[in-house]
């Protein structure tokens, strides 16, 4: 019996991008070309080892749509942040442009690594939905994770997730996106 | 292309309050994931070293939302423990049991720290169920070819270990 989880698009940074596409078909960052379809119902990102180019950058989340990342401030999210070392706390935005994100650093251990859940994105009369848990360094460091989920309120098909620097780049990461099986 | 979440190793056990599963990091594969069908009395995840013996300094740190059915959540933040990182649910009581969903990141790596995330239910009474959202790091770079379970009391269930690659 085959595999329920199937790799579909995989992107390692080698150099130093101010961002990093999966799927969004031929405009991703990958030579895969795949764009997120109906060929799976629920789609799974995971990425490791993500590092940006300046300390205290941030990488932050959008998705996409066509290929091109969907800019509009119609980003609604949910989150708690999770610290070893302090208190928690839980944050909440509606109509923002991007779902935001904890600080990472230049060097181990200042990494970030998670595991996205991506819902109804290829189904253009429904919002695209996201569940979200990290688990990281800040460049102090701090060690923290988010538990959360994000949803951009336009009923369109989305296609891929974007990850971008707030600014400057990110340095190294590997991002893989699976479907499952239905 | 190749990839997928291919099946490392399953480990039933019973009664015991100590599960080591040993040899089943690689070079093969950066993330893995964990799952164990029950629920144990402050059941600790703990890394064993690249020679299978249960590391001992004091590297793990943890940060734990506790969401109970019955009363306000709550926050566990541990750091520089030897005991383990707090991943797995913490069942007691009647009828006690659970599940739990970890992945672990570049545990093999002799370069780069180990981070866990986990999501665990569990029942802590008789009657209050408790959800919790976890993550977790072993702050040191050795590689790591295995884990423990380790509970407080005895416990009986299966862990079933994954690559994703």
């Amino acid at each position: 019996m085959a595999g329920s989880l199937v790799l579909v698009d995989e992107f390692t940074v080698s150099s130093a991008v101010a961002n990093v596409i999966i799927g969004g078909g031929s405009s991703g960052s990958s030579s895969e070309n795949f764009a997120i379809d109906s060929t799976y119902d629920v789609y799974m990102l995971q990425y490791n080892n993500l590092f940006m180019s300046v300390d205290g950058r941030v990488p932050q989340i959008r998705f996409t749509v066509s290929g091109s990342a969907d800019t509009s401030s119609n980003y609604d999210n949910a989150r708690m942040n999770l610290y070893s070392n302090q208190a928690f706390y839980d944050g909440a935005n509606q109509n923002v442009s991007y779902m935001p994100n904890l600080s990472g650093g230049i060097t181990s251990p200042e990494s970030q690594q998670g595991t996205i859940y991506l819902f109804n994105f290829s189904n253009a009369s429904e919002y695209s939905y996201a569940t979200l848990e990290l688990v990281g360094a800040t460049e102090t460091p701090e060690y923290y994770g988010v538990a959360g989920g994000f949803v951009l309120t336009v009923a369109q098909a989305t296609d891929g997730v974007q990850f971008y620097a707030n600014a400057n780049n990110i340095a190294s990461g590997e991002f893989k996106l699976y479907g499952l099986n239905k | 292309m190749a990839g997928s979440l291919e099946l490392i190793n399953k480990t039933d056990f019973s009664s015991v309050s100590t599960v080591n599963v040993d040899n089943v990091f690689t070079a093969d594969y950066d993330v893995y994931k964990i799952t164990l069908d029950t629920g144990g009395q402050y059941g600790l995840l703990r890394f064993l070293d690249s020679s299978g013996s249960l590391t001992t300094d004091g590297a793990y740190d943890t940060a734990r939302l506790n969401l109970k059915i019955n009363t306000t959540y709550s926050e566990t933040r541990i750091v520089g423990t030897d005991v383990g990182i707090y991943a797995f649910s913490e069942s007691s009581g009647s009828g006690a049991g659970g599940g739990n969903v970890l992945y672990v990141f570049n545990p093999f790596s002799s370069s780069s720290y180990t981070f866990v995330t986990a999501q665990t239910v569990d029942i802590n009474s008789s009657t209050a169920h408790r959800i919790a959202k976890t993550i977790g790091v072993y702050k040191n770079v050795q590689s790591l070819r295995g884990f423990s379970l380790q509970a407080l009391a005895g416990v009986t269930g299966t862990l079933v270990t994954y690559g994703v690659k």
